[in-house]
């Protein structure tokens, strides 16, 4: 699951997955902005077929609480 | 028995549409009654009763009479009306078989090369450029006719260009410190913000200060000061662009305008807005953040007094006390009614805003 969230992260941020680890965080990665949040949200909602609540996507800051997010609902 | 006839309504137009009866055959009018409606190539023209009677009505809608023509009769006593002889008043219809072609088709048929068959073809009397333009959409296939949202664009934009006498005036802000606090919220905070939710924040600071920027005009000669900040803040995430609202700002904490604005973009990313979630605008944001766009001028919402434009980050070079040291950027650009507001109050509402970005907003 982890590998096919990185290359979401990577189609939706439009950059290559080279750049992307479990470290990855919105504060390092300038291409994660509020509205790349939300795609990345919408991308993810669909690889895996899932709905986040609006808590759950304020909740979500880096890979790892993403990965949580995801674990909890699928 | 009192004729009413086609009225020769100007000299150049020899017959006139029968739009529409305004009274049924038989219904008792009197004097300066509007019975009937007509239409020529230039004008509409309601016809009024020169007596009074009983109607009897010898002539159609839709069809076309040379002027002069009698369509109809009053007659003093009901006895003479119920006894009258309808095939001795249609004698004097001479109904027009032909169409009538406004100016502005006839200029529209010589540039396009229509014939007269395919006009007659129409099937209609009055022939209009809105018919004309079908024929030449079903002789070229190619031909795409604007979208209908997109016209309503385009005319919201044309009743703000004729009607609002608009200045503009734009701010250069250095935020360098704003973006350390941006970052430092996150995983932090309990929430995350960017300029958008920023700049809607320091809107609903300012609004006591300026409550003139947040009017409403009306009937274009007025306008009306409103009671809270409403702000819209147009949304485009490739699915058409919305200005969802965020409805009494000055009352709200950046964290509850920031979950706000994040739950109209995912609003606007599932399709699903609401009619509510557009109403009562009084102040619009316009999102201009794609990169390298360095600033849009936008146009002013008609019925609203202004419209911020908030752009993208510019990287700066400058020399400090002889060093050199990279700043940030935003350019922020507000475009204005005149007739409301005057350059002198335009730049204190946007120093105060820039005061606020340059980290004096606190939560």
């Amino acid at each position: 699951m982890e590998e096919k969230v990185l290359e979401t992260m990577a189609k939706t941020f439009h950059i290559d997955i080279s750049l992307l680890s479990e470290k990855t965080s919105k504060k390092d990665l300038s291409q994660w902005d509020s509205m790349s949040h939300l795609n990345l949200i919408i991308d993810i909602e669909n690889e895996f077929k899932i709905t986040f609540e609006n808590d759950e996507i304020i909740s979500i800051v880096d890979f790892n609480s993403l990965i949580n997010v995801i674990k909890n609902k699928i | 028995m009192n004729k009413i006839i086609i009225p020769n309504v100007n000299n150049n137009e020899t017959e006139a549409e029968l739009i529409s009866w305004n009274v049924n055959d038989g219904d008792l009018v009197k004097r300066g009654d509007i019975i009937a409606s007509l239409q020529t190539t230039k004008a509409d023209v309601d016809i009024e009763s020169d007596f009074e009677g009983y109607i009897k009505i010898i002539s159609e809608i839709n069809n076309s009479y040379e002027v002069g023509t009698t369509i109809a009769y009053v007659l003093e006593e009901i006895e003479k009306y119920e006894n009258f002889d309808s095939s001795a008043g249609s004698n004097n219809i001479e109904l027009k078989k032909s169409y009538t072609i406004t100016k502005p088709a006839e200029i529209f048929i010589e540039k396009n090369n229509i014939s007269k068959s395919e006009i007659e073809k129409l099937g209609i009397s009055l022939v209009k450029v809105k018919d004309l333009e079908k024929l030449i959409k079903k002789s070229d296939p190619n031909l795409i006719e604007f979208d209908s949202i997109q016209k309503t664009i385009a005319s919201n934009v044309k009743i703000s260009h004729d009607q609002i006498p608009e200045a503009f005036i734009l701010k250069k802000i250095n935020v360098n410190e704003t973006l350390i606090k941006i970052k430092s919220t996150i995983g932090n905070e309990g929430f995350t913000f960017d300029f958008a939710e920023l700049i809607v924040f320091c809107l609903g600071k300012v609004f006591e200060r300026f409550p003139k920027f947040f009017s409403k005009i009306e009937n274009n000669d007025f306008y009306k000061v409103s009671s809270s900040a409403n702000i819209g803040l147009t949304l485009d995430v490739g699915k058409g662009l919305f200005v969802p609202v965020i409805s009494n700002s000055n009352n709200m904490t950046l964290k509850s305008i920031s979950t706000k604005i994040m739950e109209f973009k995912m609003k606007a990313l599932r399709n699903n807005f609401k009619s509510d979630d557009f109403a009562n605008c009084n102040f619009t944001v316009s999102l201009n953040t794609e990169a390298d766009t360095i600033f849009v001028k936008p146009i002013i919402f008609p019925g609203q007094v202004c419209i911020l434009s908030l752009n993208s980050l510019q990287k700066e070079v400058v020399i400090d006390d002889g060093k050199v040291q990279e700043n940030t950027i935003l350019m922020l650009g507000l475009a204005y009614d005149h007739r409301i507001i005057n350059g002198s109050e335009a730049n204190s509402f946007l120093l105060e805003i820039k005061s606020l970005i340059e980290g004096n907003f606190s939560n």
